[in-house]
């Protein structure tokens, strides 16, 4: 009987509901807002090869609009003038200067920009440096947030786009057009990679919300089809989690501690029980079913997925 | 059908045996130490991780393996990359890693690259990779995350040895 129990309770602790929006947090594990509504933003003016620079720069606008347009919250966007400087195309945070929040692509590889000698492979820092794309041919794009550690409270962040031609010679093509979509490699007027649909989904990153792992239609979902534009629309799990952080006419809702605001009764916080964490959730339960303990379930996982993987292993780890 | 990312976007496959191959080396080991610092080119936090080899799948042994990786904490300053591999203390991992030169080494493909190995008491080590902040471009949907250390093990050896 008490195996039963045991079983019974570690099943309803492992199964979560659909998740919600998701908030982004820092390495000290808190989550990430910013101290005005809305931020502002800062296009580099060499923008891309693949597209002509005024359609880009107002699919990077239209972004940050679709947010600003909320009408649950009360952000807002200023747009400083286009950065022309060279020297500006720095992704992070200056202490004691000015810090734009920066929309930029890379266009060169720092294997081929950097001597190898210079202290920056083994230290990091090559990109700031030369200039130049040194987070792997596989990664598309990054967004970089500095945040106060004991605060969450976000001071900086940058999005960083690899257009940089690879070892193999290709790239990834940025397109603003708006249909049908690419199907073939060096394929024009289509949709190969949209700007406005990445910088949509990476805009809710600047604002400090992450994936939600049960909201495909979401824009802050992770996935999306090639050719998609769909995500230039936000979805009402955007709008949710957007309006649960920055409610309009209402303070900006900070750590520590979970939130309990989103509509239903959802928790921005907890994490799904998906992926890995459900087949942790699973190897628990099986378990409990094996063991004739009294003791009750090791749940190293049971209130949510811990934010790192490790932890998930914490209170069972053998080493 | 084809995905591709948002967020940080990172192209796939991402599945072992397209990782293995691609890495320069894969080895199964823990987390020594970690600090981390400003980038050379300032702005950016990096986070120096070594780690002490308790197995190598592909490339040359060593004692420890150096990982760099972006992101971390300076003071009261925490920088964040989304989907970048993140480490705890003592940790025990499998990484798929690129050589960046002077022996150091980058994660491949962001956490894509990464396993955390553990187990529950009383039942083998698995290891389980985390791509929560990651999209993923040409990632098919089979791509699994979870295996027994010895499965992915095998799974490693295996593609190396094609």
């Amino acid at each position: 009987m008490r195996r039963a129990l045991v079983a019974l309770a570690a099943a309803l602790v492992c199964a979560a509901p659909a998740q919600a929006f998701v908030r982004s947090k820092n390495n000290s594990g808190l989550h990430l807002w910013w101290a005005t509504r809305g931020h502002s933003f800062q296009i580099d003016a060499q923008g891309t090869p693949d597209s002509p620079s005024a359609g880009v720069f107002a699919a990077i606008r239209k972004s940050y609009q679709t947010w600003a347009g909320v009408t649950c919250s009360d952000l807002k966007f200023d747009e400083e003038p286009l950065s022309t400087d060279p020297a500006a195309r720095k992704v992070g945070f200056f202490q004691g200067e000015t810090n734009h929040n920066l929309v930029f692509f890379r266009t060169q590889s720092c294997k081929t920009a950097v001597p190898a000698n210079d202290p920056c492979v083994s230290k990091g820092g090559c990109s700031n440096q030369y200039d130049c794309w040194d987070k792997g041919d596989a990664v598309i794009a990054t967004t970089t947030t500095t945040s106060t550690s004991s605060t969450g409270q976000i001071q900086d962040t940058d999005i960083e786009i690899n257009d940089a031609p690879q070892g193999s010679g290709s790239k990834f093509i940025f397109t603003t057009v708006d249909g049908p979509k690419c199907t073939l490699p060096g394929e024009t007027n289509c949709v190969s990679m949209d700007v406005q649909n990445t910088i949509t989904h990476e805009a809710g990153h600047t604002l400090g919300l992450d994936h939600p792992p049960d909201h495909p239609e979401a824009t802050m979902y992770a996935t999306a089809p090639v050719g998609e534009t769909s995500k230039r629309v936000l979805a009402q799990d955007d709008t949710d989690g957007i309006c649960s952080i920055y409610p309009a006419g209402k303070p900006t809702v900070t750590d520590v501690g979970d939130i309990s605001i989103a509509p239903g009764g959802g928790c921005g916080c907890s994490q799904a029980q998906t992926g890995p964490g459900a087949a942790l959730c699973a190897l628990l339960l099986l378990l409990q079913m094996r063991r004739r303990s009294s003791k009750k379930p090791q749940l190293a996982m049971s209130k949510s997925v811990a934010p790192a993987t490790a932890a998930r292993f914490q209170s069972g780890n053998e080493n | 059908m084809i995905l591709f990312l948002l967020a940080t976007l990172v192209r796939g496959p991402g599945d072992v045996a397209s990782l293995a191959q691609a890495s320069d080396a894969v080895v199964h080991a823990q987390v020594v130490r970690q600090s981390s610092a400003w980038g050379r080119g300032g702005g950016e936090i990096f986070t120096t991780v070594v780690l002490r080899t308790l197995e190598t799948w592909k490339g040359a042994p060593a004692a420890e393996v150096t990982v760099l990786v972006p992101g971390g904490e300076v003071g009261d300053l925490s920088q964040t990359v989304q989907g970048a591999a993140a480490f705890q203390d003592g940790e025990e991992v499998v990484l798929f890693l690129r050589a960046r030169g002077q022996g150091v080494f980058d994660v491949e493909q962001f956490a894509l690259g990464k396993f955390a190995v553990g187990a529950p008491a009383g039942l083998p080590k698995r290891a389980l990779r985390d791509r929560r902040g990651l999209a993923c471009a040409g990632c098919a949907p089979g791509e699994s995350d979870d295996f027994s250390l010895d499965e992915l093990r095998a799974k490693v050896l295996g593609s190396v040895r094609k």
